[in-house]
């Protein structure tokens, strides 16, 4: 049994993100690693929108891992 | 030869290796352990502690050292074409508002002006002084700058906050800089520190440090049709491949119709993931001209818009009981962010923590400029700051040696071992025993610091692993290639000493080749992954290139290919070899060629999980003016098995200087009525320069991990984590009050040396 403490950033990545997000982590592939800490987001906290190459997604808002999901205007995959 | 030959590879599933370390003085024993691991099938057999090495550990020079010496290397800012367009980005002169209106038409009309690009539309918002609006390109860059003149973009400016400490969610903080505000309640710290025989605490703050890379972020690209080509100075060739196929979709580019180039990078530091805004806008502009375009950012660009390793606010209060164990350990801490409002977390050492009674919290502060961005061990720099000063000034309480005091509470073996070696080797109780005149100008003073990190490589994406393509040509040359780039670590050379060991010739007959996509998948350089996540397959490489051509010559001699070996530039029997470069001359017209995989790390545990290290660090302080002079650091790394030892003592040293800045020089400065950065070039941001440097030393601490074939682990982040604690450490012991905000100014140490 894995310990249901134990979190990695794939547990802190919420389902169907856009496929435009991106991260340094998911480019290391470091998904996967294990979180030693607190921290409530993936990673190292700068993430960016493939579209527009900055942490600015097309629709002028801030690129985050919760607010790149299906309901945003700019989601650039399909729908979960 | 450091591997036997093994004509058939199928490895056997269960092997018994010896893991660990040999003694690192006189004085301390071996940590030799044997384990069994299960290496995939195919795969070389793996390397362990006993495993005796021909070139891997020894002083190889970096492959391409002559080349980047005589300026031969080309990076992307040297790339040129016939009619390549020079371009610029015009920015915003306001840190928060919204774009109102752009007319790009004038600039258009200007003469020599191939295209102009909007980077933002009507009503956009503006972040910060420096958010791209638009880019031009043209004949020369003279010519961009008038154009970009001509662009009228009419803001609307609103009020801006570009210091994190003004925002009102901010803490509080005292006249004497030391965080303002209640503790909550926690039953099990608030019990611990009462129980506690000694207790202190302590707010420590650290500043923004740009990455100042030496070459800043740009590329040059080129159109065909459909197909782009991009010399990319980037971390991740395959990262920007994908993304710019992305950010371009509207253009119908997909993947495999970008090359990305990126065979010489002019540093990094964790800033250069992404192709970033001037990546798009140049393959925009390049598509827009049907010329080729360079966009590189100027050294203020790269200062005010490029990434930064944020500023943090930390306190800790702790205690310890009579035997001078930590019992409790609470800390809270703030980033001091950019406009996104994140990437300020700090990391502390939780290994001197032991069963203390802990807890962490930690807040994100936005306000109007650049956001973070991953920089040489993200949050360990400024956490290990406020961290190893606290324990220095524990240690006061208690009346202990800083180094007894940590001998007491590290809880990693290894690290225990390097603290003593260490320790004689900088001569730290002599050091530490020297007592100034208390009239002297001058004082001195020593610290320590420990150094961690955790990597221990991958194995490739979901869908593909990483791989290296091994030629081995009929004069007798080999290659080895990967896709990643090498920004500036030394992945070439990385190549070329595991290929030389494996088939058991001299380096010098092999070329590692890095930084085109058209070659196998390989990782971004983030996380001190690139060498142990692509040295496994390397070996594996070099191991199918080895038993091909053995094949060959134990065909030609008629012996049995499991009696032919490769070693000291010969193939062959113990009766009939030949050299190497005969042995080639068996291939034919065309090489030998192979694709070597990395197969995931061994699912049994490794010897240690991570990396240790331990910095010491002496200073000279002038109590007249202030001034502080770092005079002698030595420093001790592991970092699984050493391959490369001059580039990994370059690694190390090369961050012992960027820690020495970063404690004493590096801050970003802001002028919050206008939003500005006021020194974002190198005559006002100050950066180590040659005369600020101390004599520095370091020894690479060799272990076999026993992780997979060859247990390299990550080097570039563990030893930038502990020099800035060493150096605060050593200015609290020279002027006897700690200066607990970095950059240790001489308006600060001053001001220490009033307080005490």
């Amino acid at each position: 049994m894995s310990d249901p403490k134990v979190k990695t950033h794939d547990d802190l990545m919420p389902k169907h993100p856009c496929p435009a997000f991106s991260m340094k982590h998911i480019l290391t592939q470091s998904m996967a690693d294990v979180v030693y800490d607190d921290r409530e987001e993936p990673g190292d906290g700068y993430y960016w929108c493939q579209k527009t190459c900055t942490p600015i997604g097309p629709d002028d808002e801030l690129v985050t891992p919760k607010a790149c999901c299906p309901d945003r205007t700019c989601y650039d995959g399909p729908r979960a | 030869m450091a591997t036997p030959n093994t004509p058939n590879p199928n490895t056997p599933r269960a092997v018994e290796i010896t893991v660990g370390y040999k003694a690192l003085s006189p004085n301390q024993k071996d940590r030799l352990e044997k384990i069994e691991v299960n290496p995939a099938e195919g795969d070389a057999p793996p390397w362990d502690a006993l495993t005796e090495y021909q070139t891997v550990g020894t002083d190889v020079d970096r492959t391409d050292g002559m080349q980047k010496a005589t300026g031969r290397a080309k990076y992307a800012y040297d790339i040129s074409f016939p009619d390549l367009q020079q371009a610029m980005i015009l920015r915003a002169p306001i840190a928060r508002g919204i774009l109102k209106s752009l007319y790009l038409d004038e600039a258009r009309a200007m003469p020599g002006i191939s295209a102009v690009v909007a980077l933002k539309k009507d009503g956009s918002k503006i972040r910060l002084v420096g958010d791209a609006v638009a880019a031009v390109s043209g004949k020369t860059l003279d010519m961009v700058r008038d154009a970009i003149e001509k662009i009228r973009a009419d803001y609307e400016a609103e009020q801006h906050n570009v210091d994190y400490l003004m925002d009102e969610e901010a803490p509080m903080l005292d006249a004497n800089g030391q965080l303002d505000e209640e503790w909550d309640e926690d039953s099990k710290v608030d019990k611990a520190l009462a129980d506690a025989t000694h207790t202190h605490t302590g707010t420590y703050r650290t500043e923004v440090q740009t990455h100042s890379s030496l070459e800043t972020h740009g590329n040059t690209c080129r159109w065909d049709g459909n197909n782009l080509e991009v010399w990319a100075s980037t971390q991740a060739t395959f990262g920007v491949q994908g993304e710019l196929a992305r950010g371009l979709g509207a253009h119908n580019v997909k993947v495999e119709s970008v090359d990305v180039h990126a065979e010489f990078v002019g540093g990094g530091f964790g800033s250069k993931f992404s192709a970033g805004i001037e990546g798009l806008a140049c393959a925009l502009l390049a598509h827009a001209a049907k010329l080729p375009v360079k966009l590189m950012l100027d050294r203020h660009e790269e200062h005010t818009a490029a990434g930064n390793r944020p500023s943090a606010l930390m306190q800790v209060r702790g205690g310890i009981d009579k035997n001078g164990k930590i019992t409790a350990w609470d800390w809270r801490s703030f980033g001091g962010c950019g406009y996104n409002g994140r990437g300020g977390a700090v990391r502390y050492p939780n290994y001197y923590m032991g069963d203390a009674a802990t807890r962490r919290k930690h807040k994100d502060i936005a306000c109007d400029t650049d956001p973070a961005r991953s920089m040489r061990a993200p949050g360990y720099p400024q956490g290990w700051f406020g961290a190893e000063m606290f324990l220095d000034e524990l240690a006061a309480k208690a009346s202990m040696d800083p180094l007894a005091f940590r001998l007491k509470n590290d809880s990693e073996a290894m690290r225990l071992d390097q603290w003593q070696f260490a320790a004689d080797k900088f001569g730290w109780d002599k050091a530490r025993a020297k007592k100034n005149d208390a009239n002297a100008r001058y004082v001195t003073g020593v610290g320590c610091a420990s150094a961690r990190w955790g990597q221990l490589g991958r194995h490739g994406g979901r869908r593909q692993s990483y791989g290296v393509t091994c030629r081995i040509h009929p004069d007798g040359m080999v290659e080895a290639r990967n896709g990643s780039q090498d920004i500036g670590t030394g992945l070439k050379t990385v190549l070329q000493i595991l290929t030389a060991e494996e088939l058991g010739i001299p380096a010098s007959r092999v070329r590692g080749v890095t930084g085109h996509t058209s070659d196998p998948l390989g990782p971004a350089s983030g996380g001190s992954t690139t060498t142990p996540s692509i040295a496994p397959a390397v070996r594996h490489a070099a191991f199918l290139a080895k038993n091909k051509l053995i094949a060959l010559v134990a065909a030609h001699l008629g012996v049995p290919e499991g009696d032919v070996t490769c070693a000291n530039d010969k193939v062959g029997t113990k009766n009939a070899k030949l050299d190497f470069t005969e042995a080639c001359k068996l291939v034919g017209q065309t090489p030998i060629e192979v694709h070597g995989e990395r197969y995931p790390n061994y699912r049994d545990k490794p010897f240690h999980p991570g990396v240790c290290g331990a910095q010491f660090a002496e200073v000279r302080v002038d109590t007249w003016t202030g001034e502080v002079q770092v005079t002698r650091m030595f420093g001790i790394q592991d970092c699984g098995l050493v391959i490369a030892k001059k580039l990994a003592e370059s690694q190390v040293i090369g961050a012992m200087i960027q820690g020495v800045s970063y404690a004493v020089h590096e801050q970003r400065i802001m002028d919050q009525r206008s939003g500005r950065m006021l020194n974002g070039d190198f005559l006002r941001y100050k950066i180590t320069g040659s005369k600020d440097l101390p004599d520095i030393e370091c020894h690479m601490h060799s272990v076999a991990n026993g992780h997979n074939n060859t247990g390299a682990a990550g080097l570039g982040e563990p030893p930038s984590t502990a020099t800035a604690a060493a150096i605060g450490n050593a200015v609290f012991h020279a002027i006897g009050a700690p200066v607990r905000h970095i950059p240790i100014t001489p308006e600060k140490v001053l001001a220490a040396i009033a307080s005490k």
